[in-house]
């Protein structure tokens, strides 16, 4: 039995920070996600107390999408997949002169994405079965939707610079096995088309790719972005995302519901939180747009993994892959997962639900103190850095899943990034498409299979279906743009 | 012809048939000790790291070392359900220094379909040990008082079971299972993993679905859920109270050569290969190699303690078991109709 005031033991509090440091490392290294951190740290943690065991493991793993967002800002290069969200927003506020600022939000967003997922958790612990009853396909497919609908808002300057870019993307994402048939599609005999094209190199590419060959055509001695005032930017990019609580409230349920259905992996989170909230809007400055971006994206994929705790701790049903692990990791150090768990451990329960919300905090706080000694890299000379952050990039394209046949595809990736660069297109609608399309093919396949076209009728979709039409999709700039009226 | 070259050919030729002859002769002559000292054999897995695969060839590895002076690494070559690192092994040379953990039930359904991305013939492979197979478990929601299928709504309605695509164990196992049973059934696809067709079942878009025991046993304190019936001849230690297949359908006619597939099929499991054409000494010592470990009490604790279960299956039993469940499936006209459109 172990007690929840099992936290303030030296080892325990010993493990929680070790945790944060290598989940915030490894998130920070393009190409070492969630789940490789895990992988790296369960054969050591085995031998451990159960309790600080536990700790290492929950606290590296809260903290990794918090690392992520510094190499996506700095470099256009996600850390983690789910960094890929908010990373077109934050790498421009860094290409503005605001990279400080910019990696300020997303530690601060972060941190309070993580603390309220926290709340989420001790919630919705004794509400676990009928929520994961509620929240099924049809809803599933109608948040996805309703997603893909907000496309139209993403472009500033027109309605075909989102909507072209954003039919590509759904192209994009129907290559390999269809989920719903297990049928490939458009793979060309290629089999590692099979699978998909893989997030990471279409991000590096698209995003990543246009940045260094721009680096590269700069004389040497230029600058590469402007810097200059770290620790006023900082504390600037602190009250941003303080000045902004009610966007914070909104990403953050998005996040922890979407954690709560096991299944939906973690960039869906930040995708649809960003594009259901984070859009420019009128009337407002570019700065103040990608701010809200940032926020929206970071805040709800730490929010997320409060959520994942609920369905893995009270049901042993994994909320996202990391926490799959942590169900084997339970196993492997003579815990049950389940009902049981939570009758019989609540101690332990208590423990990782606090573990939860300190480690966000420490890996917010973290990030803050050593960002402007981050910054410093980006003095380094282009001629420097540019290989640096080309090897970073290959590094992260295969190590993504072991696969060099992924570095042809960002090469791809890359010269269309370049086109859409050119051209003025939404690289962001690009992604958007690509990532949500695949969900709403394959969540409305298993909604019509199961319940036919009634599904349509379910009250749970009809209310979610109604609230999400009335509050999220942007008719205003619809009309607008439609009309053709700037 | 050049005088130069007239000068060379005879050299030429004599380094040829030098190479040739030294080609011939080791293949027969290596002893079990030298066949693998000082090279590296590569055990591919065609599952990423962390999984079940990854597991056994992570167990084995180490053992494999010592017994054959070889380095061994552990190769992952996620992809395509396990046909990537497939279609990898069947391109390999023959020279016994490209392994395979293979999930043997996937291999011998995607190439009795004549899944459009194989590129191997699983018959070619040459086996090298069984590893042991897991029995497959009929899971449903808890609420749920009786069999799917003998429920009041099984009257009107079609029984609805959740699976991942329509090629993977758990569409093919409830298609199977239909089959024998006669049943009026539905597979919803669409799932990805037994976790979220588990869920499926949780939230009522299926009535039940079929997924190793092993992940069954994840769940057996999961109070959305319960364990109806295994596919087993006999009952588990695991679930003592649960019946096997044959005594929940006591009565039915269980239509004789489905249930054999589907007993067949489950009963492969996993198996270790070399790749096609590997000189028969070197597959002799690795099988020699690997019987060793796998029935090695040292090595039976480590695997018990990280949670797998290892029950050893000689090589020729399993190349036996390979042949035949392939033949049955070709020989079955109705499969590919079953498996793939049938119940869709």
């Amino acid at each position: 039995m172990i007690e929840a005031s099992a936290l303030f033991t030296l080892p325990v509090l010993g493990a929680l920070f070790a945790g944060v440091l290598a989940g915030l490392i490894g998130g920070a290294l393009p190409g070492i996600n969630g789940i490789t951190t895990l992988t790296l740290l369960l054969p050591f943690v085995l031998t451990l107390d159960p309790a600080v065991a536990l700790t290492l493991l929950l606290a590296s793993h809260s903290v990794v999408y918090t690392g992520g967002a510094i190499t996506a800002i700095t470099f256009a290069i996600p850390g983690t997949p789910p960094n890929a969200a908010a990373l077109e927003d934050g790498h421009r506020l860094a290409k503005l002169g605001l990279a400080a600022r910019a990696i300020a939000i997303a530690a601060t967003a972060s941190g309070i994405g993580g603390v309220l997922g926290f709340f989420v958790l001790l919630a919705a612990i004794p509400l676990a079965l009928p929520i994961l009853q509620t929240v099924g396909a049809p809803e599933i497919f109608v948040a996805a939707l309703v997603g893909l609908i907000c496309v139209a808002r993403i472009a500033a300057t027109s309605f075909e610079k989102g909507l072209i870019p954003a039919a590509l993307g759904i192209f994009l994402g129907s290559v390999g096995y269809q989920d719903a048939s297990g049928v490939p599609r458009l793979w060309f005999e290629q089999t590692p088309l099979l699978d998909g094209i893989g997030l990471i190199p279409l991000i590096v590419g698209l995003f990543a790719g246009p940045e260094l060959v721009r680096l590269a055509k700069l004389r040497p001695g230029e600058a590469v972005m402007s810097h200059d005032r770290h620790f006023e930017q900082i504390g600037q990019g602190v009250r941003d995302v303080l000045a902004r609580p009610a966007l914070v409230l909104k990403s953050a349920s998005v996040g922890s519901v979407v954690g709560l259905v096991p299944g939906i992996g973690g960039e869906v989170a930040a995708f649809l939180a960003h594009a259901w909230f984070g859009r420019p809007k009128r009337h407002r400055s570019e700065i103040d747009d990608r701010i809200t971006g940032v926020v929206a994206a970071e805040t709800s994929n730490n929010a997320k993994e409060g959520g994942a705790l609920v369905p893995t701790l009270t049901l042993g049903i994994p909320g996202s892959a990391g926490m799959a692990i942590m169900i084997g990791a339970l196993v492997l150090l003579g815990f049950q997962p389940g009902p049981a768990l939570m009758a019989e451990q609540t101690g332990l329960v208590i423990l990782l639900a606090f573990v939860l919300a300190i480690s966000n905090v420490a890996g917010s706080v973290l990030v803050l103190a050593f960002a402007p000694a981050f910054l410093l890299l980006i003095r380094t000379p282009v001629r420097t850095l540019v290989p640096v952050v080309v090897t970073l990039a290959v590094i992260g394209i295969v190590a993504y899943r072991g696969s060099t046949y992924d570095l042809v595809i960002a090469a791809a990736a890359l010269a269309l990034g370049m086109g859409l660069v050119r051209y003025d297109y939404s690289r962001a609608a690009l992604l958007l498409g690509f990532i949500l399309a695949p969900f709403v093919e394959t969540y409305g396949a298993i909604s019509y299979a199961a319940y036919g076209v009634s599904f349509l009728w379910r009250p749970s979709v009809l209310v979610l279906a109604a609230l999400l039409l009335a509050f999220v999709v942007p008719w205003n700039s619809i009309i607008q743009r439609m009309r053709g009226t700037p | 012809m050049t005088p130069n070259a007239r000068r060379g050919f005879p050299l030429f030729a004599l380094l040829f048939s030098l190479a040739a002859a030294a080609s011939a002769v080791p293949a027969a002559a290596c002893s079990a000790e030298d066949c693998f000292r000082g090279k590296t054999i590569s055990l591919v897995v065609g599952y990423g790291a962390g999984g079940g695969y990854d597991a056994y060839a992570r167990l084995i590895a180490p053992d494999l070392e010592r017994l054959t002076g070889a380095t061994v690494v552990v190769r992952n070559r996620p992809g395509a359900g396990g046909l990537i690192a497939l279609n990898e092994m069947a391109r390999a040379p023959g020279d016994g220094l490209t392994l395979g953990v293979v999930n043997v039930t996937a291999a011998v359904v995607a190439q009795g379909l004549g899944v459009e991305a194989v590129r191997f013939d699983i018959g070619k492979f040459s086996w090298l040990a069984g590893i042991g197979s897991e029995q497959r478990a009929l899971v449903t929601a808890a609420d749920a008082s009786t069999l799917p299928w003998k429920s009041p709504k099984a009257a009107s309605q079609p029984v609805r079971w959740a699976a991942g695509g329509q090629t993977d164990e758990m569409a093919i196992n409830a298609a199977l299972l239909s089959e024998s049973l006669g049943l009026r059934a539905r597979i919803v696809t669409g799932y990805k993993g037994s976790n979220e067709a588990v869920l499926g079942v949780v939230r009522g878009e299926a009535d039940a679905v079929m997924i190793s025991a092993d992940s069954a046993r994840q769940y057996a304190d999961a109070r959305a859920i319960k364990v109806a019936a295994l596919v087993s001849s006999s009952r588990s230690p695991f679930f003592p109270d649960v019946p096997t297949i044959f005594e929940a359908a006591a009565g039915a006619d269980l239509g004789g050569d489905w249930i054999r597939l589907l007993t067949g099929l489950s009963a492969l499991g996993r198996g270790l290969a070399a790749t096609p054409g590997t000189p028969d000494d070197l597959v002799a010592h690795l099988r020699t190699a690997l019987g060793k470990i796998l029935t090695d009490n040292e090595f039976l604790r480590r695997a018990k303690a990280a949670e797998r279960n290892v029950d050893y299956q000689s090589p020729n039993d399993l190349a036996g078991a390979v042949a035949s469940t392939l033949a049955t499936v070709k020989r079955q006209p109705e499969f590919r109709h079953v498996v793939l459109e049938k119940y869709y």
